[in-house]
Order: C-alpha cells, then structure tokens, then sequence
C-alpha cells in the first residue's frame, strides 16, 4: 500500500499522466461544468479557477498558477507560463498539436475550448511539460470532456445562459450527454455574442465578437480492455474586435477531428495505451472595413493545417512506472496580404508567412521510481526531430530578396530533460527539487515572417531563418504542506536560456507598414535569465468558510540587464467563499503591483498598480435528480480604471459589469 | 405525345447529323503548308522580308511589339526557295526613322553571327521614339548568304509604339555638355516578387546616325512603392559591365505597382535624379 504522505507527494508535484487518468470519474460528477485544473497546485482547485461557470477558458486559465495572459482584446488572450509566450510553450488540446493560421497571434488555440466541452487543463511548467512537445517554457494541454461508458444507461442535459451588462454579451451553452454500457456521446454548443465592452471611461470600440463553437464525441466499447473514441469541435468567430491592433478578425474557422483507441490494461505490465489520429484546420481572415481610419485596406488570410498522431503507454511494475510517447505531426502554415490602395494603383501582393511546412517526429518518456515509501524520482526525457522550410512559390521568391533560399530545409533536434525527486516529510509537508533542460525550436515567425507588423512597438518584423534554437537550464524547488484545514505552496524557481531569442532593429531598412517605425528581426543573444515564484494558501476555515490565494512574481532579464518584455508584475489573487446550504457566497480580490521594469526596446510602458474587486453570489435548487443553479455577479465593483500590463496597447479593460447567469441540469 | 415524339425525333436526327460532321472534319487533316516557320514560343512575330540578293528570307521575331526602349530582335533566316533554315551567314541590322524633313537612326547592338542554340540572329536596338502618323520606323536587314556566297538587303517595315509604362528615358544634361541621353530599362524577362536583375542601358546622340553607348556614368537606384511609400532592402545599384549596359539587383518586396529612380552620376557630379520607371508586378 502506498501511505498517506506519498499520496501527498505525488499531489504535491506537476504530473501530468497519471492524474490525468484519473480525474475523468471525478470530475463528471461536480455540478455543472467544472474544470479539473492540474497545475503546480493540488487538484482540489475545481470552482476557484472557475470565477462563474460560464467563465471563458481564458478566464480560468488567468487564475492558474503561472499562467498569465498576453490581451490584444476581449476574446483571443493568449496564455504565457511564468515568463514564456506562445512560441516558448506548447500548447495542446487533448494531446494533439494546433498551430495557430494568424501570423500576428490573434488566435491562440486556447480559443477553441469552450469550457462545456473542457474536461480539465493541465499545465506544467518548464522541461517538465514536456512530454507532449518540445518547448521551453512548458505545457497546457486542455482536455475534451468525452462521453462515459458506464455500466447503466444515464443521460444528462445542460443549459447555460449568461448575460453581462457591461457589453450586452450574451452567451448560451448547452450539452447533451448519453452514457451506455456499450457507447456513448455527447454534443455540445456554445454561441458568444459580445457587443463593444465599456471601461470606466470609455465605450472601447473594436471589442465585439460573436462566435459559435460546437462539439460532438461517440465513444464506442470493443471489449473490457479496449475503447474507441470519435472526437470532431468546430468553432466559427466572426466579426471579432481586436481593439489594440489595427484589425479586426472577420472570420476564423477552426475544425479539429480526431479518432482515438484507448486500451486498458488491467494488473498489466501494460496499464494504459492510447493511440490518436487526428487532424485540424484553421482558417483566419482578418478584417479593417468596420474600421474608421484605415490608410489602406487589406484582406489578411491565413491557413494552418495539422495532421498528426501519437501513442501514449503506461507501463507499471512494483515501484516503477514508465510512460512512453511517440508522436509525429506534419503542419502547413500560409498567411496572405493584399493590399489595395485607394488611388486604384494596381493591388499588391505578399505572403507575409511564406507557405511553408513544419514536420515533427518525437520520442519522449516519464519514469517514476518510488524509491521508498516517502521518496521517489521521476525522469522526463523527449527528443524531438523538426524539418522546417517553404515550399516554392511567391513566399519562398519574397526571401531571395534578402539572400535566402528558405525551401532549404531547416533541421533541428531538440533535446529536452528533467529530473525530479520528491521527499516528504512528516504533518504532510514534502518537497522537491527539479532540474531541467529544455530546447525550442524558433517558430515560424522567427524564421520565416515577413513584414509582420507588431503594433507593440510599431515595427515590421522580418524572420531569421539562420536563427538558432533556444535553450533553457531550470531549477526549481517546491515546498508544499497539505493539511486537512490549512494547504500552502512555495515554488521559487530559476531558469537561464542561453541563446535567448530577442529582436533588433535592422538599421537602413524601411518598414512596410504605413506608420510603422522601421524594421526589426530576431536573432539570438548570449542568454536571458528568468527567476521568481508562485506561492498558494488554502484554509478551510470551517465547514462553510473558505479562503484561497494565490501570488505570482517574475524578473526576467537579458545578458544586458535589460527587463524582458511582457512580464507581469507581482499578483496576488484572492478569494473568500462562504458556502451554505445550496447557497454561496464569493468574494475575489485581485491586486496587481505596478511594473516598471519595463522593455524600451518592445516600447513597452510602465504599468500602474491596480485593485479589483469582484463579488459571486450563487444558488442552487435540485429537484429529484435535477438542478438549477442562478449566480450572480459585480465584476469590478468600484468601477475603476485599469490594464493588465500585457495588455496590448494598454486599452483599458472592462468597467463594472453586472453578470446573470441561469443553467440547468436534468439527468 | 405524338408532338413530343416528333420534337425528340428531330432533335435525335439534328444530334446525328451533328456528330456526323464532327467526325468528317475530324477524318480530314489539316493542310500542312510547308516552309511557313511557326512562331517560336513566347514570341511575336514582326514582319517578314526576302532579302534581295542572297537568296534568303528574314523572318522577325521580338518577345513583345516593339516599344520606345530597348528591344531585342530575333530573326530566323530562311531560303527563299525551299525554306530550309539557314544557318551559315552574316547577318547585319540597321534602323531608320524617316521624319519627312529628316532622317535619324537609333542605338543599336548588331551582332553578325547566329545563336548557336536558337538557330537564330538577333540584335538589339533602342527605338527613340515611336511612329507617328507618316513618321516611321523601317529596319534595313542585310545578309550575306554564305550557301551561295551571295550578299543581300531586305527593308521591312516596322511599328513601334509608347510603351506604357515608360521604358525609356531621354533627356538632355547641362552638366555633361549638354548631351542628349537615352536611358533604357532593360525589363527582366519576367519580373517576379523578389530578387530580380535590373538592368538599364545608357545611349548618347553624336549624331542623327551615330548613338553610341556612355560608359563612364555611375548610377544611383532607389526602387519605391509610391502606393505605400516604402521602398525595399537589399537592391543593388547598376554597375557599368560593357557597352553601356549597366547592370545591378533589384528587391521587390511585393507585387504591385513599383516605382524606379535612377540617380545619374559622372564622377561625382550629379546629372539627373529624376528618372523614373513604372513596373507593375
């Protein structure tokens, strides 16, 4: 038997598979769509990280540990852990690889997720989190819910609606589920309809969306050790306000299918194995007609397809366990630009992202030894093979230009490993130690980009396709006590990343954009260096009264002492819930410090300081085997003025909102 | 029903006698009318014009219709008689533009001998002007036919026009005495996005027959998109390489309309900086 205090350590740690397994049966049977969060923290975290229970994916994913979020607008945030964006991170959706199609990052797949059909979100930080892809900075994987095979028949049905008053948005969503002893599935929908959002001072214009997101998933049992899944979400934005860049998103399609076997072993050396196929596209158009000032119009769209699989098995014996990844995507990435003067000279033309492929095959594992009862280790290995070029054409033509001949392929291996040892102690304390080395490849951006305009700083930005990976060496130690009242975490962690990606201006070269400063490239400095924490506490006051916090803290620098961009300040978020009966009340209070340590380089702003305040109020009535839950809540209840300072643009975000919500669930 | 059946009757019998003469066209091959030389691919024809003497034909080509600016003539020589390509000779070209009151000539870039691999004569020629009205352009082809060692000249007829956009430049500068200059732009045989070949050729007038090449000009080239105001990296200015062609690199960043300043330079003296070439992509 395994004790009380190993259970506790295994909690205490990132781990990505074993729980994962683990937390479908729990989490299905919470009240409506709660998400199973995975991340530094324990998973007892479900509803705090859910702020209402129509909170978007972003939203949740903001009130997780080290993850922060990068904001051209309401809708499309794009998620960063610790101090690492969209490039430095892998991002997955059940396990699979999603390129975003915009070249200027206005769709992190994150979107696609709505939280009705999002079982939970893992997150791992760094060299660990990586056994789904190679990355720097880590991993967030956000999880479909899919369809039970249980023993009886049982359905289930579900109802949100939501309306906000700040920016008349309404949302509804619903799913039906049918679980039988043989298959099952489930459909889902969400449909988002988002006016222009109001800060205290202001109407923010560009900052309406609409989007229709659906989801459907057949689960079929073939015998007591094998099941096949069907999983298809199709998610249709339109007409999405980007207010911080000079373009909106007039439509962006995304479809991810995929077909996937799960074999269940059962007191096997062979415990698990699941094997996927799958697929996705995703098409981006960018929009400036609704705009009031455009010096010139242009239609902007991109594509990106992914097809890939993997297999994932789990292996355990006595006191060791082996999981075991291989994998392999293929991805086509291709944005356009035409632009159309106004004086009727001819159109013109560019690809701004040069067609172009990115072909993977990885290898990767996780051994756990469970040393003794209360000290194991835990080995992360991947190895990853990338091919990236273009192929022949006007894209690949754009770069002769400038000396290149980009449909030679790029090649790279990417290395990445870390070890981890857990000790516990005695009162449910443990601690561990983790040291790690990743490697990333640069992305296709950074490589192959072409004029892509950041309106951050106001440059062009063209790709070096000479750049070379970027590394990272990781250390960090978590201290963590798990106590029946009170629990509370400590992770500071240090990470150096020789041959650190940064941008520099090319001096002579003019920029593209009309009003853009000049042009800027990357290239790769001697090294940055990232340090800070995350700390939690939890006390369960009593049976009713709860209180949850948690602080984030970066400093980030380059060799040249220079603060690196789009790091957030010092957060603390925190949370007072008092539960009675079916009722419940919740009090949050965010603080965010001021930033100072600012990037000039990026044109970046110091960012003040910044109070919020937001209340829930919720309630429940069952009936039989029904529910019908009504909450409430003031958002930004003093009305104040403020931004994050990731916050592209520093548009100030939304003022007071006042936000109902009615949901349903019949059994 | 008997109209319908009749209706569709008739449009059997119209379907038959339809495809009865497809196939009788088909059966009947067309004439082969020999030694009439196809037009070699990616080409225009001209004109043709015996050469009177040499027993021999020229047949005129260019990769477009003539322009004011540089042009490249192809001719493939033929026998008058059996028209048997005609490969052995040496071939002169002359132009001439007939005003009324005066006659003037044009630079020109002869070359006697064929192309070994076109099987083909060809010379080049900066027209300076396009015909109007009675005012023409005739070229003056000559030919010595080495099969029957015979010389020969042929007079064909010629119309050049404006070319739009402009791909000649001509201008007098005070500062180099005066002299009345022509600046060709030699178009890249398809400008495409990207690094291309830039090319321009620098003329004088000593005279209404004598043009000859200026080959002690430096130029200066600022390629732009007037649409968006931004020009492009990486461009390489034309350098002198023989007979006043000059030769450099251009970077067009993006198709659309691009805008090509030449600054002309002798020594360090500036002699004209307002010298621009359209080109669309």
């Amino acid at each position: 038997m395994i004790s009380r205090k190993h259970i506790l350590c295994l909690l205490g740690i990132y781990f990505l598979m074993g729980t994962a397994y683990s937390q479908s049966d729990t989490s299905r049977s919470k009240l409506l769509n709660e998400v199973t969060i995975q991340s530094a923290g324990t998973k007892n975290q479900i509803g705090f990280y859910q702020s209402s229970k129509l909170a978007t994916t972003e939203e949740i994913l903001s009130r997780m540990e080290g993850v922060n979020l990068i904001s051209r607008g309401p809708y499309g945030m794009e998620p960063t852990l610790r101090s690492y964006s969209a490039n430095q991170i892998n991002l997955s959706i059940d396990g699979m690889r999603i390129y975003g199609a915009c070249s200027d990052k206005m769709d992190p797949v994150s979107v696609y997720v709505e939280p009705i059909n999002l079982q939970g979100i893992t997150a791992a930080h760094g060299a660990q989190g990586n056994f789904n892809g190679g990355s720097i900075g880590g991993n967030i994987n956000l999880k479909f819910k899919s369809p039970s095979t249980l023993c009886h028949t049982q359905y289930l049905t579900q109802f949100i609606q939501s309306y906000s008053t700040n920016n008349q948005a309404l949302s509804s969503s619903f799913a039906f589920e049918k679980s039988g002893k043989v298959n099952g599935f489930r459909i889902s929908g969400t449909y988002r309809k988002a006016n222009d959002y109001r800060s205290p001072d202001s109407l923010i214009r560009y900052s309406a969306y609409e989007k229709l997101n659906f989801s459907a998933s057949f689960q079929q049992v073939i015998d007591s050790n094998n099941q096949i899944r069907i999983n298809y979400l199709g998610d249709l934005g339109r007409n999405m306000g980007y207010p911080a860049l000079p373009m909106d998103v007039g439509k962006a399609d995304a479809h991810i299918a995929s077909l996937t076997h799960i074999y269940h072993g059962k007191e096997q050396l062979v415990q698990r194995s699941e094997t996927k196929i799958y697929m996705n596209s995703i098409y981006h158009v960018m929009d400036d007609t609704k705009r009031d000032f455009v010096p010139m119009h242009m239609d902007m769209p991109s594509w990106s397809e992914t097809q890939g699989f993997y297999n994932e098995t789990f292996l355990k014996k006595n006191r060791h366990g082996l999981n075991l990844r291989i994998d392999a995507h293929k991805n086509r990435l291709r944005g356009d630009m035409t632009m159309y003067p106004k004086n009727g000279d001819p159109s013109m033309f560019m690809q701004t992202m040069p067609e172009g492929y990115i072909k993977n095959v990885g290898l990767a594992f996780q051994y756990q030894y469970d040393v003794t009862y209360n000290y194991y280790m835990k080995l992360n290995g991947r190895i990853d093979h990338y091919n990236q070029y273009a192929v022949a054409g006007i894209g690949s033509a754009q770069w002769t230009g400038f000396g290149y001949d980009i449909t030679q392929a790029k090649k790279d291996w990417i290395k990445s490993l870390s070890w981890v040892q857990c000790i516990a102690h005695k009162h449910g304390v443990s601690q561990s130690i983790i040291l790690g080395y990743a490697e990333r490849i640069p992305s296709s951006n950074e490589r192959y980009g072409y004029y892509l305009f950041i309106p951050m700083d106001g440059y062009d930005y063209l790709g070096n396709p000479n750049i070379r990976k970027e590394q990272s060496l990781q250390f960090e130690w978590v201290l963590r006590k798990e106590g029946k009242k009170i629990q509370w975490s400590v992770q500071p962690f240090y990470h150096h990343t020789p041959n650190y990606i940064y941008t520099h201006i090319i001096e002579g070269y003019q920029a593209m954009t009309i009003g853009a400063k000049g042009v800027k490239s990357y290239q790769n400095i001697a090294y940055a260096r990232q340090l800070g924490a995350e700390a939690t506490f939890n006390w369960r006051i009593n049976e009713g009264i709860q209180y949850r916090s948690n602080f984030k803290y970066l400093y980030a620098n380059t060799n040249n002492n220079m603060p690196l961009p789009l790091i957030a300040p010092i957060k603390i978020q925190q949370a007072l819930r008092y539960n009675w009966q079916k009722s419940q009340v919740q009090v949050e209070y965010n603080f965010s410090a001021a930033q100072n340590r600012i990037n000039t380089d990026f044109g970046e702003r110091k960012s003040p300081a910044f109070n919020l305040i937001n209340l829930r109020l919720a309630q429940s009535f069952m009936h039989k085997r029904n529910t019908v839950q009504l909450a409430f809540a003031i958002e930004n209840i003093f009305n104040i003025s403020y931004h994050e300072h990731l916050d592209v643009g520093y548009i100030p975000r939304m003022g007071r909102n006042f936000n109902i919500m009615l949901g349903y669930i019949f059994r | 029903m008997k109209k319908l059946f009749i209706m569709m009757l008739a449009m059997g019998t119209l379907l038959t006698i339809n495809s009865c003469k497809k196939e009788t066209t088909e059966a009947k091959p067309d004439p082969v009318i020999p030694n009439v030389p196809t037009t070699p691919e990616g080409m225009v024809k001209i004109g043709e014009t015996y050469i009177i003497g040499s027993h021999a034909k020229a047949y005129v080509y260019a990769k477009q219709n003539l322009f004011v600016g540089y042009n490249t003539l192809y001719i493939a020589m033929h026998d008058s008689t059996d028209g048997k390509r005609l490969t052995d000779g040496l071939f002169s070209l002359s132009a001439e533009m007939d005003m009324g009151a005066m006659k003037h000539a044009c630079p020109i870039e002869e070359n006697q001998f064929i192309d070994s691999n076109s099987l083909m004569y060809s010379s080049s020629l900066v027209f300076i002007m396009p015909n109007v009205d009675l005012e023409k352009w005739t070229l003056k082809i000559g030919y010595h036919n080495n099969k029957n060692n015979k010389n020969g000249e042929g007079i064909l007829n010629i119309n050049v026009v404006e070319a739009n956009p402009t791909r000649m430049f001509s201008g007098v500068l005070p500062l180099d005495n005066n002299a009345q200059v022509f600046v060709s732009f030699v178009l890249p045989s398809k400008a495409k996005i990207g690094l291309n070949d830039a090319e321009f050729t620098i003329h004088k007038k000593a005279s209404n027959t004598n043009f000859p090449a200026v080959n002690n000009y430096s130029i200066v080239m600022l390629p732009t998109m007037p649409s968006m105001g931004h020009g492009s990296p990486n461009n390489v200015s034309p350098v002198l390489t023989s007979n006043g062609h000059y030769k450099g690199k251009v970077n067009f960043t993006m198709t659309g309309l691009w805008k090509i300043q030449l600054k002309l330079y002798q020594d360090t003296v500036l002699l004209a900086d307002q010298i621009f070439f359209d080109i669309v992509l």
